[in-house]
Parts: C-alpha cells; sequence; structure tokens
C-alpha cells in the first residue's frame, strides 16, 4: 500500500527479530505509543488499565509484526490491536472497577453538597462546572456507552479518521460506522446535554 | 425518527462542515427543526469529544514494553536453543528388533513383537468422542460416578439378615418337608385321576420325623418335587 507512511519503517521490523526495544521497533514504538496510550485511555477510562492496554498492545504488535501482509493500512492494525486490548481490559476488570468507583463516588457525593451549601450563601456564577470537570463529564460519557459506540466514537473524534478508516480499522462497513456514529450520538445527546448547557448557557 | 432523517444524520455526521452539504440536505435540516436541533447537538457533543486533551503516553509504558521485549527475546533464544538441538537417530538394535523382521537373523523377541496383534480402536469409541464433544460437563460427571468407591455393607446390616434367618429357620425346617410331601401326594392322586382306570396301588405308610429317617428313593424323590428345597434345607443343617 503506497500511500501507508509506515511501510518502510515496518518492512525494517520484519526483517529483524524484536529482541529489544531499539532500532526499527524503538522508531515504531515513538511513533504510535500517544495513539495507542489515548485510545486505550479513552476506552478503559483510566490511566492504570490505559497503561495495562497499551503494554498488551506493544506486545501483540511486535510479537506479531511479521505477520502483518499489508492488505490494510498498518496504523488501521494497530488501532484494532489496541481497541480490542482495551475492550478485552476494561471487560476482565469491570467488577474491579465498579467495585473501586464504589469508594470513589462517595467523597464526590459529600463534594457536591458542600458546594451547594456554599452557593446558597454566596452568589456563585451559574457556570460552576470548571474545563476540567467538563472533560471528566466528556469522558465518564464516553465510558457509558457500549464498547461499539465507544470504539467509533473514539476513533472518529479524538483519533480524527474518517468514516472509511474507521471501517478499515474495526473491519466493518461504512454504514455500519454511520449507524453506530449516529447511535452513539443519540447516547452522547442523553449523557451530555445536560452538562453542557450548564457549562455553555450557564 | 423517519427514515430520510435518520440517513441525512448518518450522511452529515460525516461532512467535515455544512459549506459541503447539499442543497437537498440544507433544505432539509432548514424545514426540519428536530433535524436541525439534533444535528446542532451532535456538533456541540463532536466538538466537546474532540477537545478533550491528548495525553502523553507515561514514562513507564516504556519500561513496561522494554520488559515484555525482553520477555520476547527470551522465547526466541529459547525456540532457537531447542531448533539447534540434534535429532537423535533410533538405534540400529531397534531397527533390527521392530521395524526389520523379516530378515533372516530377526530375533525371537522382534518376531514376537511382531506377532503381536495390532488392536483396532473399538467402533464405540467415535460414539463417546462424539458425546464428550457434545456435552463433555455431562460426560466428565458420568465418569466422576463410575470412579466413586464402592462402599462395604455395614456390620449392622449382617447382624439383621442374620437375626432374620435366625427367626426364618425353625419355620423352614418344618415346612418345607411337609409342602414336599403334600406335593408328592398331590401329584401322585392327579396322576391316578388322569390315567382313569381303577387301579390298585399298594402304597406303605411310613411315619418319619424328619427327611433324614426316608429311604434314599423317597428322599431323592422329595428332592425333586421340592425343586431342591429338601437338599438346600439339609446343607444349611450340615453348615450349621
Amino acid at each position: 500500500m503506497r500511500s501507508d507512511p509506515d511501510v518502510d519503517l515496518v518492512r525494517d521490523c520484519q526483517s529483524g527479530s524484536p529482541r529489544n526495544l531499539s532500532g526499527p521497533f524503538r522508531e515504531l514504538y515513538d511513533r504510535f505509543r500517544d495513539r495507542v496510550y489515548n485510545v486505550c485511555f479513552r476506552i478503559t477510562g483510566n490511566p492504570s488499565d490505559a497503561l495495562d492496554a497499551s503494554q498488551e498492545t506493544f506486545g501483540i504488535l511486535f510479537r506479531k509484526i511479521s505477520e502483518f501482509r499489508f492488505q490494510s493500512k498498518f496504523s488501521s492494525w494497530v488501532y484494532r490491536i489496541a481497541v480490542n486490548a482495551s475492550i478485552d481490559l476494561k471487560r476482565r476488570s469491570s467488577s474491579r472497577r465498579l467495585a473501586s468507583l464504589d469508594v470513589l463516588d462517595e467523597p464526590r457525593a459529600g463534594g457536591s453538597s458542600r458546594a451547594e451549601a456554599q452557593d446558597d450563601g454566596v452568589e456563585m456564577p451559574l457556570a460552576s462546572v470548571t474545563r476540567a470537570e467538563l472533560e471528566q463529564e466528556v469522558q465518564r460519557a464516553i465510558s457509558r456507552l457500549s464498547p461499539k459506540l465507544q470504539t467509533v466514537i473514539v476513533l472518529r473524534y479524538i483519533e480524527s479518521q474518517s468514516y472509511e478508516e474507521v471501517s478499515q480499522t474495526l473491519g466493518i462497513s461504512i454504514g455500519t460506522v454511520k449507524s453506530r456514529l449516529a447511535r452513539a450520538h443519540d447516547a452522547l445527546d442523553r449523557e451530555l446535554t445536560p452538562v453542557l448547557d450548564r457549562h455553555y448557557l450557564g | 425518527m423517519n427514515t430520510p432523517c435518520l440517513s441525512l444524520r448518518e450522511r452529515l455526521l460525516g461532512l467535515p462542515d455544512e459549506s459541503t452539504w447539499g442543497a437537498g440536505d440544507r433544505q432539509h435540516v432548514e424545514r426540519c427543526r428536530e433535524c436541525r436541533d439534533w444535528l446542532e447537538r451532535a456538533e456541540v457533543a463532536a466538538e466537546a469529544v474532540r477537545s478533550l486533551p491528548r495525553c502523553e503516553a507515561p514514562i513507564a509504558l516504556v519500561a513496561r514494553v522494554e520488559a515484555e521485549m525482553e520477555r520476547m527475546g527470551t522465547e526466541h533464544r529459547l525456540e532457537g536453543a531447542f531448533a539447534e538441538l540434534t535429532r537423535q537417530r533410533a538405534p540400529s538394535l531397534l531397527q533390527d528388533l521392530v521395524f526389520d523382521p523379516a530378515q533372516a537373523d530377526a530375533s525371537p523377541l522382534a518376531r514376537t513383537l511382531m506377532g503381536l496383534h495390532r488392536h483396532r480402536a473399538p467402533a464405540v469409541l467415535e460414539r463417546l468422542v462424539d458425546e464428550e464433544l457434545g456435552e463433555p460437563a455431562a460426560q466428565r460427571a458420568r465418569r466422576f460416578v463410575g470412579d466413586l468407591e464402592r462402599i462395604a455393607v455395614p456390620d449392622e446390616l449382617t447382624g439383621r439378615m442374620r437375626q432374620v434367618e435366625a427367626r426364618e429357620e425353625p419355620r423352614r425346617r418344618i415346612l418345607f418337608p411337609i409342602a414336599a410331601l403334600a406335593a408328592a401326594a398331590a401329584l401322585a392322586l392327579w396322576v391316578g385321576l388322569l390315567r382313569g382306570e381303577p387301579k390298585e396301588y399298594r402304597f406303605e405308610v411310613v411315619r418319619v420325623h424328619s427327611v433324614h429317617e426316608l429311604s434314599p428313593l423317597a428322599r431323592h424323590f422329595a428332592e425333586g418335587l421340592s425343586g431342591g428345597v429338601l437338599a438346600a434345607s439339609r446343607s444349611l443343617e450340615a453348615g450349621r
């Protein structure tokens, strides 16, 4: 595939064996580390799982790179491995994370009630949702989507992939990409509209 | 939501901005308030997702990937080491003993080994494997039950059976000879009646208190009529 910018580097990797992170493997790692980590982070929803999923992704990537046949863009293949590793890890650790979220939720509820008490006394601006909180809300809304919808949203908006690229990465038709994206928007709409209204309209 | 609205939304989501919309799309959006609102909200949501900060991969990831590659390197080295192991040839003695019995100087052991009957897998094996693949859990349970230890008869049951036997014994000793004799008499009478001819039979009545007092001929006759009960009763007495 001539338009693939990674072809030469991948061929270099294929001609060697992955003994350590140096040479072409290091270059490949540097080229993809942030993209892989971002996809893993946005799908798993937390840094610890994102790190595990990223490690797994590069492990699979380097172990199987000799089997890559250039029938799709290399980056699509990498994204697919990252997406699958993240979804697998999320499923495996869902029970553990549910337990830890329960613990995390408690102080947040307390903090919220304290803020409301302050609001009664002092006239705070209505747009009290900070940028960081908005980001958290958006990430939480993404995390609540099903893995299929989550993946489409992350690849389309976080990784700025076109419909064709998302279709190639996930191995689904463009029609399916479109319908999943529309469904993801419906779900995000329910989750985010109150938050966004609060943030942007005050 | 009707289909034109749905397909329009799906299509417009994929376009970069409004400037790339067709005239028909533009008209639809101007007329359809629902689609207009939905697309506005979708754009806001998409912008919110796009504006999430990009994270840099943490430093720890390098160390982890290096460790992973180190493991892979070890695996490669092991695979290489195994691949380089020299293949040992079977000793010629084995050839003589097993594979080449047709030679004139084949040893007796080789001839014996070759003469052994080669068993074919029984036909039932195919069905068992089918069942195993079909219902592995059920087959495991069945095997487990089959392997359970057989429990010995408890002493209490043996004791109870002895008590029952002891209770039944006097009855058997008395009733069985009487029943046998009665049966013999009834048979003789029945045979006589069937013949229809008045015959005179000469009976000799002998009173005995035990089967042992019967003449051997009469005793065998009684045993035959009682279906071996008398013989069993006698052997029990002898055993006691």
